[in-house]
């Protein structure tokens, strides 16, 4: 972390207009032309605030050559844009812009992925500005406002503070006032946060038997389909049992209920591929279409990393992934990492949160997106191919001398 | 299991290698190889000049067209650098390199092999096989596995090779075609009869258990490898706990060092380091991995930009394809670079296939590491960073530094420096860099060719397969323990 004074960035003009950005409704009802533009504007805006509050951000602009005030969104971003590797234990710590308000939390991804966690730090200013612009992006993408109703997050609540899906899920429905049950426990010992959860059954029922609604289901793609599999693979008298015991199955997530996926496969190696999951799940979670009849539930998924401050949301069936209007979103060629044109294409997915008043928010996830051309506002919608993978032993390649696999595919 | 091996051989082992039959395998290895001890070795070298003739029509076959695909698709390496490492073999096996190699690495010469040698009054040498050797190769490149199997064979010893995932189908043919030479009755048939049956090549898939006991249990006498951690050190481990207590030939990881002065013959620097940067995908040991120019900055991106040239017209030869993990891997540590205020010098389209960072007087390396730590030498593959020298001195803690910097993790040692200077700085230069512990201080055209009389790694690799016998045949040495 930086190590100049303290200082309330919450009073400075920028951090103000991002405030009040985050929390405007009326950004969605913009032009993919408008919001465009407002980004290439907050992109200069950006640069000259990290110029102002850090000397790391300062030498970094001076050596790319790029003045903030003139600063290009298109031409200027892509020399500023690292792999989210670069985030990964204690790194944050040296992004951060120079005294960095105090008394956020440090969010870490899950560690599926055997190495050494993402971190990031979100400040105050930063958690608000992601409460309110996830939530707006969410209604948007919901289609209608959240009052009501009660939601259960197959998490533990102490992720809350760890985790950045879990966390924004819990700040935003606790702002609209809607009960948010967490359907995991986490017990204690080493390892992984995600591999010490399970269930917590009287919470899960308590969701189940709710009379509350719209029900929300926050869950892992491998959350649903355990919860598939563990309903298809009961007796008929368990099922009746079960029935009447917990209401399920299968689950009525009633009036505009809905089912939230977010994440990995979470080390379970045969979760189906998202189509098939939701048909699987067509027959376990129903949902009331608002004229009194059970339909399978609308499946949202939740395309967010640890490093990215809003997410990209989309609707099964009706859209793919929508980013919110104040994250700048592009694809590059994956070998030269040359931005592509706007419109119908595919390649590594970039980011810039312009909302990020903490550090420059700009990363390459490692994923492969295909984009193509929306009529929503965004003007373009994002979905989600595959993640980039070294392929297995490239690092034991040498000409002369290399490993020997036998030995090292052992671990011997 | 898949194995070749002579006739007599196969007739003992059967239809398998297993850990019974290569017992009986290397009994009778044991037995042959101490037969053979009185004789002269010449027959065995124009045995192995010969396969190397015949190594050369296979090349100049169409036969060949399907192997070098093979390899290609297992090592990465394109077509054109496959066959360049293919043809290297001919030139390993050629008679008149081995022998040179052999009176330079053994006390007393090739000759030693064969009779005792005065080495001084009253005392004498004389070098018989240690053998039975067991080469285990790893790597890319078919060279390393196919130069300690040739030493061990010229030098008497039964041998036992292992070859690599990548290279097997090459290592498999060029020693299986030592049979096709005993077939006719020639003058040297019979030797090459002797040799294919003190050869036997085997792969065993991972999680078999014949290579463990090779290194673990079976009565051998060396054990030859040229690897990298971890690889290194369980081999190391493994054969310590042979009771037979066979010798270690280990020869470690090491990497290649570029020094450039501003008044050298620039156009050939240029090039010369463009090739070592192609060449093998810089996974040599000896191929340039970090470069100082001694130089302002202004001269050594003048430099870079004419290497930059270079390379481009060499990745026309040779192409390279990145996996995009690597590339993702590149592309960010390139913006890091130039953000960290290095100039980068990038093939015209921004492509992954090359790239030249030039530093002033400190490397950026070492931090875009720190921020991306698997940017490592395997995740560099036809990188540079080129750093600007004032003084030699400079040059010499550069040198000296490598090894322990995170960027080069893995790496024993410079084992060569390749240097570009005139004449009078080329001496002057060298003289002092022999500090810096690298083995080989080369001109820069030749980092990756070797000299038959050049040691490996600081010593001979022959002297690795022998035991050296000492006579003294009256009392009185000039000095005792």
């Amino acid at each position: 972390m930086g190590e100049g004074a303290l200082v309330n960035h919450s009073n400075d003009p920028y951090v103000q207009k991002i405030l009040d950005l985050a929390g405007d409704k009326s950004l969605f009802e913009k032009s993919p032309d408008q919001l465009l533009s407002l980004r290439k504007s907050l992109f200069r805006d950006l640069l000259s605030f990290l110029s102002t509050h850090s000397s790391h951000y300062r030498t970094t602009f001076e050596k790319l050559r790029i003045d903030p005030k003139s600063a290009d969104l298109q031409e200027d971003l892509p020399k500023l844009v690292l792999t989210a590797d670069t985030l990964r234990g204690a790194a944050w710590k040296s992004l951060v812009i120079d005294g960095m308000e105090q008394g956020g939390l440090v969010f870490s991804s899950s560690g599926t992925t055997q190495k050494e966690p993402v971190q990031v730090y979100r400040s105050p200013t930063d958690l608000e500005v992601m409460t309110r612009a996830n939530t707006n992006l969410f209604e948007f993408v919901y289609g209608d406002v959240l009052k009501d109703g009660v939601a259960l997050f197959m998490a533990a609540p102490e992720l809350k503070t760890r985790l950045n899906f879990v966390a924004f899920v819990d700040m935003c429905l606790n702002r609209k006032g809607i009960e948010l049950i967490y359907g995991m426990k986490l017990l204690e010992g080493e390892g992984a946060p995600w591999s010490r959860l399970v269930q917590d059954r009287s919470k899960i029922v308590k969701f189940f038997k709710s009379r509350k609604e719209p029900k929300l289901f926050f869950t892992a793609p491998a959350g649903v389909f355990l919860v598939c599999k563990n309903f298809q693979e009961m007796s008929p008298a368990k099922r009746l049992v079960t029935r009447l015991v917990a209401g399920a199955p299968p689950v009525f997530l009633g009036k505009q209920g809905v089912v939230v996926t977010g994440g990995g496969s979470k080390g379970i190696v045969d979760v189906p591929e998202y189509g098939a999951l939701v048909k699987m799940a067509s027959k376990h979670f129903l949902a009331n279409d608002g004229e009194g009849m059970n339909v399978p539930a609308p499946f949202i998924d939740v395309y967010g990393c640890t490093e990215t401050l809003t997410a990209v949301l989309s609707r099964f069936e009706a859209h793919s992934g929508i980013p919110h209007p104040l994250q700048h979103i592009f694809l590059v060629d994956p070998r030269t990492y040359k931005p592509l044109e706007e419109g119908d294409g595919e390649g590594v997915l970039g980011f810039l949160d312009l909302h990020n008043t903490s550090f420059l928010g700009a990363f390459y996830p490692g994923d492969i997106f295909r984009s193509h051309t929306s009529n929503l506002c965004y003007g373009q919608e994002f979905s989600f191919v595959r993640r980039l993978q070294a392929s297995e032993g490239w690092s034991l390649q040498r000409a002369c001398g290399g490993a020997l696999e036998e030995l090292m595919s052992r671990g011997t | 299991m898949e194995f070749w091996a002579g006739p007599q051989i196969r007739a003992l082992v059967g239809k398998d290698l297993t850990i019974d039959s290569v017992q009986r395998a290397l009994a009778f290895g044991r037995e042959d190889q101490e037969k053979s001890v009185d004789e002269d070795a010449g027959p065995r070298l124009l045995v192995l000049d010969d396969l190397g003739r015949r190594w050369r029509q296979f090349l100049d076959s169409s036969q060949s067209e399907a192997l070098i695909e093979k390899l290609s698709s297992q090592t990465g390496y394109c077509d054109r650098m496959v066959r360049l490492d293919l043809e290297f073999v001919s030139t390993l096996l050629n008679a008149q390199m081995i022998r040179q190699a052999l009176n330079n690495s053994l006390p007393g010469g090739l000759e030693s092999l064969g009779s005792f040698l005065k080495a001084g009054n009253e005392e004498l040498y004389r070098c018989r096989p240690a053998g039975p050797v067991l080469t285990i190769g790893s790597g890319n490149s078919v060279l390393p596995v196919l130069i300690s199997a040739t030493t061990a064979l010229a030098t008497g010893n039964f041998t036992i090779v292992r070859p690599s995932a990548s290279n097997r189908e090459a290592v498999f043919q060029v020693l299986s075609m030592l049979e096709k030479i005993g077939d006719k009755e020639t003058p040297l048939a019979a030797a090459a009869r002797r040799m294919s049956n003190s050869c036997v090549v085997f792969y065993e898939q991972a999680g078999g258990s014949l290579l463990r006991f090779l290194m673990e249990e079976a009565s051998i006498g060396v054990v030859n490898f040229w690897g990298a951690d971890p690889a290194l050190s369980e081999v190391s481990k493994m054969v310590s706990s042979n009771v037979n207590h066979p010798h270690l030939s280990l020869l470690g990881p090491l990497a290649g060092y570029a020094v450039v002065d501003k008044d050298a013959e620039l156009e050939e620097a240029a090039t010369s380091l463009a090739e070592g940067i192609t060449y093998y995908d810089q996974q040599l040991c000896s191929s340039p991995t970090e470069a100082c120019f001694i130089g302002d900055l202004n001269q050594a991106k003048h430099f870079a930009e004419n290497v930059g040239k270079k390379l481009e017209q060499m990745t026309k030869q040779f192409p390279i394809v990145k996996a995009e993990y690597e590339v993702h891997l590149l592309q960010s540590a390139r913006n890091l670079l130039k953000a960290k205020g290095s100039e980068l010098i990038v093939p015209s389209d921004g492509g992954p296939e090359w790239t030249l960072a030039v530093s002033e007087k400190e490397s950026n390396l070492d931090a875009t590491v720190k921020d991306i730590p698997e940017f490592l030498l395997h995740a560099r593959r036809r990188f540079l960073e080129i750093i600007t020298a004032k003084n030699q001195g400079d040059v010499l803690e550069k040198i000296r530094a490598l090894p322990d910097r995170e960027p080069f993790r893995g790496v024993l040692r410079v084992q060569t420096v390749g240097l570009a200077a005139t004449r009078e700085r080329f001496e002057a230069l060298s003289s002092l860099l022999y500090r810096s512990k690298a083995y080989r201080i080369v001109p820069l055209k030749d980092m990756h060719i070797r000299s038959p009389l050049e040691p490996f790694d600081g010593r001979h690799l022959a002297r690795d397969f022998v035991d050296i016998i000492y006579i003294r045949q009256q009392t009185g040495a000039p000095s005792a323990l």
